[in-house]
């Protein structure tokens, strides 16, 4: 048997009768071997950017640790006693790969997910001079199940959320117009006060702009942010 | 038609001509674009095109030596950085090339000329009315630009060789790359039939243009005189790395790596993955002042690289998967698969980074696309993080790095 392959039913044995200190001295013992395993899996699929990939490195003994019966099952019902008595063998590094590679394709769907409401995003504010010109011939995307929600979105929350996202520019034709419309407000809208000012400024002038307090703001803001938190996990989308 | 050199303008011009008009123009060229061959061109040498010339010289010395030779490239940089030293006398040291070398410019550019071995047309990010690349006879890319409203005049922009032809010294390897680069690039591929779609027609206010001289790209490549060398261990890995993401499973594949040609594979790769992190780190000061072209060559390359170390880590994973089960494992091999998933973590941080730059050149070229349409197995299922990248969330990301 090989060494890992021992090991790894050692933890199993110890982790069936609640853990302890026995277990811990062995996951210590495999968590090099799950380090590197998902460091493997990283290299060879590469789908995951940097802070995901991290992420799933970091948890990959905590992923072995959860399904390590698993790998006891599979070894008993699975393998032969002939198979099992293959010295040099590792089947327990083969499953390790096998299981963290699923777990890998998780987090990708994970963050392909996040991609679907990257035109949300507030890139443009500091968009890159280089690639300015790209911006002219790109549309802004919203799936038209996103664009249905917003068109049904309370005006102050949409001009609140685009004007401090600098989308507003990218919206349907009208939609932006009607938003000002309903909340009496003329255009041209963002005024040029907004658009000079440093962004650590942008919320009080947008709050004198549409005469409310910057508490309306502050709140319309953060409701806005966990919204689309909630359907953009992590990385932060909306800071 | 009378064709004009450097030696035939020169008595006719003085310093002053000269620097406007860089070293002249080579009349009565036969058209590049095969539907356009019944007008002579005229190829414009403008200034700038020797500024990057002396670049290129700098970074790929090897190249430019094996086709004009080391003293005739040695004496070319030694003139033009003469010529274009910011502080030579305006007028009294005009930029002069020796004719001999202009010569053998000239020469494979009008063979070039009458059979490229591929040309495409592009437009590139500039939104003019666009420009040809012209693979070489010698495979070195000219970018030539439509003179505009008058498509009888060719300015020639760069001349360059590509990043990867630069580590190449046999003609024929560099020429075969820069086709298969080429098409990789810019045609299209079709995995239903397992090549690239014949070419189309487009066209710009001012020429009838052809994306491919398609008959052309691999019937001019003359067949190999002389045996194929043997392959290097990166060669080898890259092989048969490609061979796991393109063609999975199938018999032709070569079999996995041995456990030492595998550590010896890990160890070039180790430097090359350092290089390119080197390289894309800098690569926003690369950018400055370059063609459309060039620019394309810098960005795609970074992918080409990101791709090709991909496909060796697996080769190299392969082996070591191997080796887990051996009684005797080759403690090199785990130490150095360790060394090159930190290269390859460093390397991809330098290309996350560096993406608001790359990202728009790849989004309107083929390079990403055509990969995606080769995977097969369980790489189809996840793809790797370049292939999501878009321009806008390339500016998106940028700006959350710039946020820290």
């Amino acid at each position: 048997m090989g060494r890992w392959t021992e090991l790894a039913l050692k933890l199993a044995a110890a982790k069936r009768l609640g853990g302890g200190a026995e277990a811990d001295a062995v996951m210590r013992e495999l968590a090099p071997l799950a380090n590197q395993t998902a460091r493997r899996v990283h290299a060879a699929y590469a789908s995951l950017r940097k802070q995901r990939a991290a992420d799933f490195l970091a948890i990959a003994p905590a992923l072995i640790w959860k399904k390590i019966e698993r790998f006891e099952d599979w070894y008993l019902r699975e393998l032969s006693e002939a198979d099992r008595a293959r010295a040099a063998k590792e089947y327990f590094a083969a499953w390790c790969y096998v299981e963290l590679r699923y777990r890998y394709f998780d987090a990708a769907r994970e963050q392909s997910e996040e991609h679907r409401l990257l035109s949300l995003a507030p890139d443009r504010p500091i968009a890159d001079p280089r690639s300015q010109r790209d911006d002219d011939d790109e549309e802004f995307e919203l799936p038209p199940e996103e664009l249905q929600r917003v068109r049904e979105w309370d005006p102050l929350d949409g001009v609140v959320l685009f004007c401090l996202t600098g989308l507003w520019d990218r919206l349907p034709p009208g939609l932006w117009s009607s938003w000002l419309e309903r909340l009496g407000i003329e255009e041209p809208f963002p005024p040029e006060e907004y658009l000079r000012a440093a962004s650590t400024r942008k919320r009080a002038v947008l709050a004198a702009s549409l005469n409310v307090s910057r508490d309306v703001i502050y709140q319309r803001w953060r409701r806005l942010k966990a919204r689309f938190n909630q359907q953009i996990p992590s990385d932060g989308v909306l800071q | 038609m009378s064709e004009r050199t450097n030696d035939a303008v020169a008595p006719d011009l003085g310093a002053r001509d000269l620097r406007a008009w860089g070293l002249g123009a080579w009349d009565g060229f036969p058209h590049p674009d095969p539907v356009m061959r019944h007008v002579p061109v005229s190829v414009q040498l403008p200034p700038p095109l020797w500024r990057r010339v002396l670049h290129h010289l700098s970074v790929q010395d090897a190249a430019w030596g094996a086709w004009l030779g080391e003293c005739t490239v040695a004496t070319l940089r030694d003139a033009l950085e003469r010529g274009l030293a910011h502080d030579a006398p305006r007028g009294d040291s005009p930029l002069s090339i020796p004719a001999t070398v202009l010569e053998a410019i000239r020469a494979t550019v009008r063979a070039s000329f009458w059979q490229p071995l591929a040309i495409w047309f592009g437009k590139g990010d500039s939104k003019s009315d666009g420009y040809y690349r012209l693979i070489l006879t010698n495979g070195a890319i000219a970018v030539l630009r439509p003179a505009p409203a008058d498509p009888t005049r060719l300015v020639l922009e760069d001349l360059f060789f590509t990043q990867k032809q630069t580590t190449e010294t046999a003609v024929e390897s560099r020429r075969r790359q820069a086709v298969s680069q080429t098409m990789d690039r810019y045609a299209t591929f079709d995995p239903t039939r397992g090549e690239f779609k014949p070419h189309t027609t487009r066209r710009s206010p001012h020429l009838r243009s052809i994306r491919f001289v398609e008959p052309r790209i691999w019937t001019d490549l003359p067949a190999s005189a002389s045996p194929a060398p043997c392959p290097t261990p990166s060669e080898l890995a890259e092989q048969v790395g490609f061979d796991r993401l393109f063609d999975s499973g199938s018999e032709s594949a070569r079999p996995p790596l041995s456990s030492n040609v595998a550590t010896l594979a890990a160890q070039e790769l180790q430097n090359q993955l350092k290089r390119w992190t080197r390289v894309t780190t800098n690569l926003s000061v690369s950018l400055d002042d370059a063609t459309d072209a060039y620019r394309d060559e810098l960005c795609l390359s970074l992918l080409e690289n990101r791709m090709s170390a991909w496909a060796r880590f697996l080769a190299i994973d392969e082996a070591f998967a191997t080796e887990l089960d051996s009684d005797d494992m080759n403690p090199n091999l785990a130490s150095e698969i360790d060394a090159v998933m930190a290269a390859m973590e460093s390397f991809d941080e330098a290309l996350q980074a560096a993406e608001v730059f790359w990202s728009p050149v790849a989004s309107r070229t083929e390079l990403l696309k055509n990969c995606e349409a080769k995977l097969a197995g369980p790489h189809r299922l996840s793809l790797p993080w370049w292939m999501h990248s878009t321009p806008s969330g390339a500016r998106l990301r940028t700006a959350h790095y710039r946020l820290g």
